[in-house]
C-alpha cells in the first residue's frame, strides 16, 4: 500500500512537532473531573472490606443516617435493584469461571478494599466522618492468599458456586516437547516469582455521574480510558437508552490500563445519581486507590529451555500461575496475562517444540486487571532469562547467541510455535543498532576490569515483542461488547479550520497530537489549524479508546482515510470553482494549488466560506461534503494485532554487601512502525522504561497471610524518581505494518515490557561470576541478598 | 506488628502487682476515656475517643485478663472495632524481681486489617512504641511515688493497680489504632 506523501508537500508526520494541547496544562487550566462542579452535587464515599474474607452478617446504618450533613447511605442491595451485576466470562472460552460481581458487596467480601456502603454527603468532609458511625458485622472466613494454596483441595471457596478456585486452565502446545527436552544436551531450567504491583496514576479514578429523571438521561464525566465501553455497560446495567447515556473523558492524569476497567465503586456513583436524582462525584483518595485500583502480576513461572551444543534452542516449556483477586474483570478478563506469558515467552526465537500452561486462580486479594504491557513483561523476562541461561549453558555470548536464534529475516511472515503471527520484525537490525549504541564489546571489557577489582557490573540485554491495536477477531468471539474499530470526524469550518473529533482518548500520551500530525499533513494545514476533541461519547464517532497501545496505529488510520476523504471533497469544490479537474488539485499550506508545479490557485479559506456560505456559486448538482467520518478495524483475513518489536539493554552495577543496585546507563531500540512524532515517541518509550524499573526495582503490594495490604500508601509503596533514573538512550527502526495505510504500529507498552525482563538480565549477569542469580522481582537489596546468601549455604 | 518494651520500677514486685482498683480512676488515666465498665474481675469495655493531632477518632474495644500467675505473669486480649479497621492485640506481660524494684517486660503483637493494616507498621509501630513508653514511664513515677509518699501521691491514680494500668495502656494503644484508621 501507499505510505508515500506527494513530494510537493511539507511533511508534518515524522517531526517532533511540539503537542499544543499541553499548553492548557502547563497553564494551569486543565480540566480534570474532580475540577467539575455542578448544581446539587453530593459526594461519595465508601466503607471498605477491612477483611479480606469475610461474611456480612448486618449492616446498621441508622446513626451514619443521623450525622450532619448525610443526604443518602446505600448498601450492595440498594444499588443492586437497579444494578445488574457483570461478570468476568469470555463466551468462546467456556471453561473460564467467573462469578457475578456486584457494585457493592453483597453477601460477603472478598478482598480488603471492596466497597461495602455508599455514604453521600453535602461535603466530603461530611461523608468521610459518617464511615466511623456505620457498623458493620462480620463473620471472618479464612482467606485464600498463596495462589498454589488456592488450588489445594483443602482451600476455602472463594465463590462456593463455581466449585473450584480456577478459573481457568491454558495449555498450548507444539511439535514434541517431551522428545526434543529427552534428546536435548543441555536443559537450564528456573524458577520465577513476580511480585504485584499497581498502576499509580498521578490523578486518581473519579467520576461525576449527573442522572436526569426528567429526561431519563444519564450524563458521566469520568477519568477513563474507554468512553464507549462505560456507555455501554450504564445502558446495559442500568438500564438506561443508550442514545441518553453520554460519558465524557475530561483530561486524564494517566490511566496505563487501571482507568480500563469497570469498578464497582465507579458504578455504584453512577447508580446512585440515578437513585438519588442528584449528581454524584467519587474521587478515590489515594489510599483507597491502593486497595482498588487494579493491580497486575503475581505470577510464578517454572521454565525450562532445551538447547544443542552448538547453541541453537532446541525446544522450551513454560508453567505459568497466574493469581489474579477474587473475580475476573468483566468484558477485559483476568486471563490475558497468563495467555501472554505462554504465548509471547521465547517469541522471537526459532524453535520447534514448545509447551506452555498458564493455570489462573482466584484469591482474597484485590483484582489483577491490565495495567501497562500486561502479560508481555512477564513473557519477555522469563524467556530473556531462559536464554541467558542457555548461552551461558553452551559459553556463548548472550549477544550473539540471540542473533543466532532470532527468526531470521527472510522466514516471515511467520507463526512462532507458541502461536503468534508476525507480519515483518526487524530483530537483527535492531540489535546491530543497540550493539553500537552501546558499544557492547567495549562495555564487556570495563564489565571485566571492573571485576576483577571486585566491582559487580552487569549487562543485560532483552528483546521483547509487543501486540499492539488487538482487533476483533481478538475481541470479537468473546461477546464481551469491546469496540475494536475506531473512528473519526473531520469538520472544515469556514475559516479554513478543521475540527477533529476521534474516538481515541488522551490520558497524557500525546496520541491526538500525532493523529492532528496525520490531519495536517493529509490537508496541507498547520497542526495549529486542527481542534481535536476527544473523550466524548456523545459526539465523536463510536470506539474503542485508547489502551493496548492502539490510539496512533488505529485511530491514527481512521484520520488518515477521513482526512484523504475531505481533501477529495475540497478539491472537488475547487475544481469546480477554478474550472478544473480535481485530479490536477492538491492541498499544501492551506492552499489549493497546481499538483504539477505546486502553483498556489485560492486559498483553502476561500474554497471554506464558499461551502459554506456561498454555495450559489457553485454548480448545482455539487453538494460541499465538508464533514466526513471514517472509521478503521483491522480485516478479517489478517492476524488481530500489528506487532512492534524491539531490543533493550541495561548496564548497572550491583553492591554485593548492601544489595542495592545502581542504575548506570540504559538503552532502547524499538521499532514500531511508522513514527508520527519521535519527540512524543521517545517519551513513550523513555517513560515506560521508568515504569518498568519501577516494578523491577521498587514496587510490590506486600500483603499478608490474612490478605491485608500492608504498603498501601505513598510512603510505603515505592515509585521510582527522576533522579533514580539513569540516561536512556533511544534509537528507532522503522519497519511500517502493510496491514494500514499509514504504517504505524503502537508504542505505548515497549519500554514497560522489556524494562523488567532487561533488568533481571543485567542483574544476573553482574551475579553470574558469584554463583548467584536473583528468581523473585522486584530486585530489592533483600532478594539481591538472599541469593547472594544462598551461595554461600 | 510485634514489639517488646522493659521498665524498671523501683517498688517490689508484690506491691506492683497487688494493687487493684477502681474503672472510675482508670478512666482518669486513660486519655479520651469517655466510659470504662469493668465487666467482671477480668473483663473491661472502654469507649475511648483518640485525639493525635488534629484528628480525633472514636472508638470501642474490650480487654480481658487470663493467665494470671500473681505475682509474676498475665496475658492481657483486647480488641476493638470500627468500620474501617479492626484490630487485635494482646500484651504478655511478665514482672522480674531484681533486689528491691521490679523489672517489668512485656511482649505486645497485634494483627490489624483494613485501613489501618495499609498505612503498614511503620507509622503505627512508631506511634504505639511512643504510646507505651510515654505510659510507663508516668506509670512507674506513679507507683514509686505511691510507694514513697502514699499520702501526697496524685489523687486519680494514686491507687491503681499496674495490671489495670497495663489495661489502660492497651486501651491507649487501641486508641492509637483508632486514630490511624480514622485518619
Amino acid at each position: 500500500m501507499d505510505n508515500q506523501r506527494p513530494s510537493d508537500r511539507e511533511s508534518i508526520i515524522g517531526k517532533s512537532v511540539p503537542r499544543s494541547a499541553l499548553r492548557q496544562l502547563v497553564h494551569g487550566r486543565g480540566r480534570y473531573t474532580d475540577d467539575i462542579q455542578l448544581p446539587r452535587m453530593l459526594e461519595l464515599v465508601f466503607v471498605r472490606s477491612p477483611l479480606a474474607h469475610a461474611k456480612i452478617v448486618n449492616i446498621n446504618i441508622d446513626d451514619a443516617l443521623r450525622q450532619p450533613g448525610i443526604a443518602h447511605i446505600f448498601t450492595g442491595a440498594d444499588i443492586a435493584e437497579i444494578c445488574k451485576p457483570w461478570n468476568g466470562e469470555a463466551a468462546h472460552r467456556p471453561n473460564l469461571k467467573s462469578a457475578p460481581q456486584y457494585p457493592l458487596a453483597m453477601e460477603q467480601v472478598t478482598w480488603q478494599g471492596e466497597p461495602i456502603v455508599a455514604i453521600l454527603a453535602e461535603t466530603r468532609a461530611q461523608a468521610e466522618d459518617a464511615i466511623d458511625h456505620v457498623f458493620i458485622d462480620f463473620e471472618e472466613l479464612p482467606a485464600v492468599v498463596d495462589p498454589h494454596g488456592a488450588l489445594e483441595a483443602s482451600a476455602p471457596l472463594i465463590h462456593p458456586d463455581l466449585g473450584t478456585n480456577l478459573a481457568d486452565e491454558q495449555l498450548i502446545e507444539a511439535g514434541s516437547p517431551d522428545e526434543a527436552f529427552n534428546k536435548a544436551l543441555h536443559v537450564v531450567e528456573a524458577d520465577f516469582t513476580f511480585g504485584r504491583q499497581t498502576g499509580v496514576t498521578l490523578e486518581p479514578r473519579s467520576v461525576i455521574a449527573d442522572y436526569n429523571s426528567g429526561s431519563r438521561s444519564l450524563t458521566v464525566y469520568q477519568s477513563h480510558q474507554s468512553p464507549f465501553q462505560m456507555q455501554d455497560l450504564y445502558a446495559q446495567n442500568l438500564a438506561i437508552d443508550e442514545n441518553n447515556v453520554r460519558v465524557i473523558c475530561p483530561d486524564v492524569g494517566g490511566a496505563f490500563g487501571v482507568k480500563l476497567h469497570i469498578y464497582g465503586d465507579e458504578v455504584a456513583a453512577v447508580a446512585s445519581s440515578v437513585l438519588t436524582g442528584r449528581p454524584v462525584k467519587f474521587v478515590a483518595d489515594r489510599m483507597e486507590s491502593f486497595v482498588s485500583d487494579t493491580h497486575a502480576r503475581d505470577h510464578r513461572v517454572k521454565a525450562r529451555m532445551a538447547v544443542s551444543a552448538n547453541g541453537r534452542i532446541q525446544a522450551f516449556e513454560v508453567d505459568d500461575l497466574s493469581a489474579v483477586g477474587p473475580y475476573g474483570h468483566a468484558r477485559r478478563f483476568s486471563i490475558v496475562e497468563g495467555l501472554q506469558t505462554i504465548t509471547s515467552a521465547a517469541a522471537p526465537y526459532k524453535f520447534k517444540h514448545y509447551r506452555g500452561r498458564t493455570r489462573i486462580v482466584y484469591q482474597n486479594k484485590n483484582m489483577i486487571g491490565m495495567y501497562r504491557g500486561v502479560g508481555l513483561p512477564i513473557a519477555c523476562a522469563v524467556g530473556e532469562q531462559m536464554v541467558d541461561l542457555a548461552a551461558a549453558a553452551v559459553h556463548m555470548d548472550p549477544l550473539e547467541f540471540r542473533r543466532q536464534n532470532y527468526i531470521d529475516d527472510d522466514m516471515y511472515p511467520h507463526t512462532t510455535a507458541t502461536g503468534i503471527h508476525f507480519e515483518q520484525l526487524s530483530l537483527h537490525q535492531c540489535l546491530t543498532q543497540l550493539k553500537a549504541l552501546m558499544n557492547y564489546d567495549e562495555l564487556r571489557q570495563e564489565q571485566q576490569q571492573q571485576r576483577e577489582r571486585g566491582i559487580y557490573r552487569g549487562i543485560g540485554i532483552a528483546t521483547f515483542i509487543e501486540q499492539t491495536a488487538y482487533g476483533s477477531r481478538y475481541y470479537g468471539p468473546t461477546e464481551a461488547r469491546v469496540s475494536v474499530q475506531e473512528g473519526c470526524t473531520l469538520k472544515l469550518e469556514p475559516t479554513g479550520k478543521v475540527r477533529c473529533l476521534t474516538s481515541a482518548t488522551e490520558q497524557g500520551q500525546g496520541t491526538t497530537a500525532g493523529i492532528a500530525q496525520i490531519v495536517a499533513e493529509e490537508l496541507g494545514i498547520g497542526v495549529d489549524d486542527i481542534s481535536v476533541i476527544h473523550g466524548d461519547s456523545g459526539t465523536t464517532p463510536y470506539g474503542g479508546g485508547s489502551w493496548a497501545s492502539r490510539g496512533a496505529a488505529m485511530a491514527g488510520e481512521a484520520a488518515l482515510k477521513a482526512a484523504r476523504q475531505l481533501q477529495s471533497n475540497i478539491l472537488e469544490v475547487a475544481a469546480a470553482l477554478l474550472d478544473l479537474a480535481p485530479q490536477e488539485l492538491t492541498l499544501s499550506r492551506s492552499r489549493i494549488c497546481l499538483k504539477h508545479n505546486g502553483q498556489s490557485c485560492m486559498e483553502l479559506e476561500e474554497v471554506a466560506k464558499i461551502g459554506h456560505f456561498r454555495q450559489d456559486q457553485l454548480p448545482a448538482d455539487l453538494q460541499p461534503e465538508f464533514a466526513v467520518t471514517r472509521s478503521h478495524v483491522p480485516r478479517n483475513d489478517v492476524p488481530p494485532y500489528y506487532v512492534a518489536n524491539g531490543v533493550q539493554a541495561s548496564y548497572l552495577e550491583v553492591d554485593t554487601h548492601t544489595g542495592i543496585i545502581r542504575l548506570l546507563r540504559h538503552w532502547a531500540v524499538d521499532d514500531c512502525g511508522r513514527i508520527l512524532n519521535p519527540m512524543i515517541v521517545d517519551e513513550q518509550v523513555r517513560g515506560g522504561i521508568v515504569q518498568g524499573i519501577g516494578g523491577a526495582l521498587l514496587e510490590k503490594c506486600h500483603y499478608d497471610l490474612q490478605g491485608q495490604m500492608l504498603n498501601a500508601s505513598m510512603a510505603d509503596y515505592l515509585v521510582p524518581m527522576a533522579s533514580e533514573m539513569p540516561d536512556i538512550h533511544v534509537e528507532h527502526v522503522e519497519t511500517p505494518t502493510r496491514y494500514t495505510q499509514l504504517g504505524a504500529k503502537g508504542v505505548g507498552e515497549a519500554g514497560t515490557i522489556g524494562a523488567i525482563g532487561v533488568m533481571w538480565c543485567a542483574i544476573n549477569d553482574a551475579l553470574r561470576p558469584l554463583g548467584a542469580q536473583v528468581k523473585e522481582q522486584p530486585f530489592t537489596p533483600e532478594v539481591i541478598l538472599d541469593a547472594l546468601k544462598q551461595t554461600h549455604q | 506488628m510485634k514489639f517488646e518494651g522493659e521498665h524498671r520500677i523501683a517498688a517490689a514486685r508484690e506491691v506492683v502487682f497487688s494493687a487493684l482498683n477502681s474503672p472510675d480512676a482508670l478512666k482518669h488515666a486513660i486519655p479520651g476515656c469517655e466510659r470504662l465498665v469493668k465487666v467482671s474481675d477480668t473483663e473491661m469495655e472502654a469507649t475511648v475517643i483518640a485525639r493525635v493531632g488534629p484528628v480525633k477518632a472514636p472508638f470501642s474495644g474490650s480487654c480481658t485478663l487470663s493467665n494470671v500467675i500473681p505475682p509474676q505473669s498475665y496475658l492481657l486480649t483486647g480488641e476493638g472495632k470500627g468500620a474501617a479497621s479492626m484490630g487485635r492485640c494482646k500484651a504478655a506481660v511478665n514482672l522480674k524481681a531484681d533486689g528491691d524494684e521490679t523489672l517489668l517486660t512485656y511482649e505486645f503483637t497485634a494483627e490489624v486489617s483494613g485501613k489501618l493494616a495499609q498505612i503498614g507498621s511503620r507509622l503505627v509501630e512508631s506511634s504505639a512504641r511512643k504510646l507505651a513508653n510515654d505510659f510507663f514511664e508516668t506509670f512507674s513515677a506513679n507507683i514509686v511515688g505511691e510507694d514513697l509518699k502514699p499520702a501526697s501521691a496524685k489523687e486519680r491514680s494514686a491507687s491503681l493497680t499496674i495490671i489495670w494500668k497495663l489495661a489502660a495502656a492497651l486501651c491507649a494503644l487501641l486508641a492509637t489504632f483508632w486514630y490511624f484508621s480514622g485518619a
